[in-house]
């Protein structure tokens, strides 16, 4: 048998510790709950979609890291086929609402990354594809650093505002007691 | 008390979140390697820097110096010096007879002598244009003989063949980069996917001059993958035009764009 706060999580605020701080208490509310589920579909599409795309062209993706010369040119391919699954997988996490915070963790961090790559690419002057998507080439320039700050903000929002409606959980819990709203 | 501090560490945001990310990251390389392993449009694990053919691209150097006129403009090659050949001032300033003494004669000699010379100087020019027109064959010949030869290309080269029509422009990227901008009447075979084009392929002659390129750049393999590919297929002159659609378009020379 699962403790409480394990088997609930992401459903609604732990039973024991800081259950009354406010925080919580807002993270809890029906609107932040609406709000979170809107941030965590949204941001789950659009990293689904964006690793499915560039699945579909890895080699493109390897050659536009390649081009940031950042990492050595040889395990650039190594970082395109490791990009390409996190994101698929954190997307399909975040729209099935398992590991939200997690999975927000863990895009925050790719965000990050493209961050200081697409700064560091611009800082040398260099015109290259920033390789975010895998349809037509688009440079790397101040609106994909607006793009990714904004990408950003909705993975911190997800890691403190994590519980909303229609996560998997919910569902399950429903399951197994008939009733529960969803 | 012990219990109640692991509990309030527990539910802390971060912590909880750190320990998820750990889990999902696992999860995404153990699908990365899986998928990486056995799928059939797999990528080679570390990626290979391609060495630049320092003989082809001292040729390149050589052909860039001396053969840098189209064959538009190959009729005066006195300066270039590879085949001096008079001028068409020149030919027909020696074509044409001496006409200073003409004051001398009577209308009906002076309007022969003035026919005379109209129709050498048709004749003059008609013999330049043939001169010149085999010249530049010769030349054109022997400057894809030389590309042929090559491996890869720089701009100038590939705009040169461009303008001759000389060549077929193959773009190796995906479709989506060929329907943003391509080089006007390129073909598009995205190298992932060059075995589904194998029906197109096998209906051009195998001794076609064939011109790949993709982003540009040194980091651009697509171009040289799929001329291996090609090469592999058959086809005799396969060359890589390495500055690619960056440098095309660097030097605004033409590009063209589809639909899908």
């Amino acid at each position: 048998m699962q403790p409480e706060a394990t088997l609930h999580e992401h459903d609604g605020p732990p039973r024991a510790g800081i259950r009354s701080s406010r925080l919580n208490e807002l993270a809890t509310s029906p609107a932040m709950r609406w709000v979170s589920l809107a941030v965590r579909i949204f941001l789950g599409v659009f990293f689904l979609v964006s690793g499915a795309e560039k699945l579909t062209a890895l080699k493109v993706f390897g050659h536009s890291i390649a081009m940031y010369e950042i990492l050595p040119e040889g395990i650039s391919n190594i970082a395109a086929i490791l990009f390409v699954w996190t994101e698929i997988l954190t997307g399909a996490l975040l729209i099935a609402g398992a590991a939200i915070r997690g999975s927000a963790l863990v895009i925050a961090s790719m965000l990050v990354v493209f961050l200081i790559a697409i700064l560091s690419a611009m800082a040398r002057g260099m015109d290259i594809d920033c390789g975010c998507f895998a349809g037509p080439p688009q440079p790397v320039g101040w609106p994909k650093v607006f793009e990714d700050v904004g990408l950003l903000i909705a993975a911190i929002f997800l890691i403190y505002f994590p519980y909303s409606y229609f996560t998997i959980g919910r569902l399950l819990r429903r399951e197994a007691a008939q009733g529960e709203p969803v | 008390m012990t219990d109640i501090d692991d509990n309030l560490r527990e539910q802390s945001p971060l912590r909880k979140a750190f320990r998820e990310a750990r889990a999902v990251l696992g999860i995404a390389i153990v699908m990365g390697i899986s998928y990486n392993l056995f799928a059939a449009t797999r990528i080679p694990w570390i990626r290979e820097a391609r060495q630049r053919d320092s003989a082809s691209m001292a040729a390149l150097s050589m052909l860039d110096t001396n053969t840098t006129s189209t064959p538009a403009d190959m009729g005066d090659t006195s300066a270039g010096g590879n085949a001096p050949v008079a001028s068409t001032n020149d030919t027909m300033a020696t074509a044409a007879p001496d006409t200073s003494g003409l004051a001398a004669l009577t209308k009906h000699e002076r309007d022969s002598v003035e026919k005379m010379r109209r129709d050498s100087l048709k004749v003059a020019q008609l013999d330049a244009k043939r001169v010149r027109d085999s010249i530049a064959q010769a030349q054109s010949a022997g400057f894809l003989e030389q590309v042929a030869s090559l491996k890869e290309i720089n701009t100038d080269i590939a705009k040169r063949l461009y303008d001759m029509k000389a060549a077929i422009f193959i773009d190796a990227r995906p479709e989506d980069h060929y329907i943003e901008s391509h080089i006007p009447g390129a073909m598009n075979i995205y190298e992932t996917e060059w075995q589904s084009h194998i029906p197109e392929l096998v209906k051009l002659p195998r001794e076609q001059l064939v011109v790949t390129y993709c982003g540009g750049g040194d980091a651009c393999e697509l171009s040289h993958d799929l001329a291996d590919h090609l090469r592999g297929i058959g086809f005799k002159k396969v060359v890589v035009y390495t500055g690619g659609i960056k440098d095309w378009t660097a030097k605004k020379y033409p590009v063209g764009t589809a639909q899908k």
